[in-house]
């Protein structure tokens, strides 16, 4: 009869689980640096895992051991001799006991579900290593992640297809990452702490404040969830989402506001020297935050921007402000499109005026002549 | 003109439209009217001519 100690099965099921290329491989795959897994922490880590998945199939209190069925964990204890004090039962008699064909399928089986268990909490841990360091590279607090893409839905960095904080992290490599960093660093319209989004509520009331933090979750685990916050509001889901819009919006309005009001106006007296009906959004900086958006909606120039309704600005997800901007746009396009028309009108007319002059010029001398021809015609005659 | 028009108050702008064409309608009018005397001046003068010829 063979023999194991819980060391022995711990050597057996590490030696059967442990692939480390195929490890670092995977987490290649699904867009994770090494440095986030290096190989040594990587060795590590499963062999901490490898100890717990061995504790607990010695743990006779739980009838299931990890990723195995009842019977299953019954048939591996056998095999390992737990039950029996490391005397390991033989594999013909566990077969005639369980009624099975193959043992060896069901060893095999247990070790691709260690080692599927292993990838995957080797891919959620340096995940979450990649997603700390990224926070910590744009110092920003995590739990503002889903605030801003709210606030910038679906533009820039904060694209409809990145909107989960995991989907974005994935996405880009670390140098990547720390180019987008700096973005994040340096951009005026995300909220990245505390300190932004307190300057940034001032005109939220404390309903929509209410609903905004502990929809997104700002307080933590003191967040109440949604279904209390509809309750103590006494009112309908639809009404908490409206007032959360409304919230975002605000915010929005305020950090776009101090961001771009000046940078606007500059742009506005540009425009106004020199408009031209061309002009592409691009090069109206005023508009890059929906520059892209407008972009999806086959939208390049300033003339087919002006040519669409408020309505169909608000259809396609501009913002308030936004839409104020480019209602500017069109006040001081249609006063230069005025002011242009004035101007041939008037030099219009001084063509026509100083036609007139040369016709009355013209008159005046044939006139004369008329009169000069009578008099020589009259003076002649008489002398006849 | 550009002066003039920035004299002119914003709203301004589409009552200065309909007066400059209202203005330029009145002129084309007189060109009409001029370059027909001016016809009727020349048919004189020609006329004028051949009796003195």
């Amino acid at each position: 009869m063979k023999y194991m100690t819980k060391e022995d099965v711990f050597l057996e099921i590490f030696e059967k689980t442990n692939r480390a290329d195929e490890f670092e491989e995977y987490l290649k795959s699904k867009g994770i640096d090494n440095i986030f897994m290096p190989r040594l922490k990587q060795d590590k880590f499963v062999y901490d895992k490898v100890r717990m998945v061995v504790d607990e199939l010695y743990n006779l209190d739980n009838n299931l051991s990890i990723c195995l069925s009842e019977r299953d964990t019954l048939i591996i204890r056998k095999l390992y001799g737990v039950m029996n004090s490391g005397w390991c039962e033989d594999s013909l008699n566990i077969r005639e006991e369980f009624n099975l064909k193959n043992i060896g399928i069901i060893k095999k089986g247990y070790f691709e579900r260690i080692r599927g268990i292993i990838k995957y909490s080797l891919e959620r841990t340096a995940y979450k290593k990649k997603e700390k360091y990224f926070f910590e590279q744009c110092d920003m607090d995590p739990k503002y992640w889903d605030l801003n893409c709210k606030l910038h839905n679906g533009k820039g960095l904060f694209s409809k297809k990145l909107f989960l904080i995991d989907t974005f992290v994935r996405e880009y490599s670390k140098e990547e990452l720390v180019e987008k960093t700096s973005d994040i660093r340096n951009s005026k319209t995300i909220i990245r702490n505390d300190e932004d989004f307190k300057k940034n509520i001032v005109r939220l009331s404390e309903k929509e404040l209410f609903v905004l933090e502990n929809s997104l979750k700002l307080n933590g685990d003191k967040s109440v969830p949604f279904i209390e916050i509809v309750e103590q509001l006494k009112t309908r889901p639809r009404n908490v989402m409206q007032i959360e819009e409304t919230a975002i919006l605000k915010i929005n309005y305020n950090l776009s506001n101090n961001k771009l009001k000046t940078e606007s106006e500059k742009v506005l007296q540009k425009l106004d020297k020199e408009f031209d009906d061309n002009i592409s959004i691009k090069e109206i900086k005023i508009l890059s935050l929906i520059e892209k958006l407008l972009e999806e909606y086959n939208i390049t120039t300033l003339s087919e921007l002006l040519k669409k309704s408020t309505e169909y600005l608000e259809n396609i997800g501009l913002t308030s402000f936004d839409i104020e901007n480019v209602n500017e746009l069109k006040k001081r396009y249609e006063r230069y499109i005025e002011e242009s028309i004035i101007f041939e009108l008037e030099t219009k007319k001084a063509q026509l005026l100083n036609e007139i002059n040369k016709l009355d010029l013209e008159i005046e001398m044939r006139n004369e002549r008329i009169n000069l021809l009578k008099s020589g015609g009259k003076s002649e005659g008489r002398s006849r | 003109v550009v002066e003039k028009v920035k004299d002119v108050a914003d709203n301004n702008l589409e009552d200065m439209i309909y007066a400059l064409e209202h203005d330029i309608s009145v002129l084309e009018e007189k060109v009409v009217e001029k370059k027909q005397i001016v016809d009727y001046l020349k048919i004189i003068e020609e006329n004028l001519t051949d009796i003195e010829c």
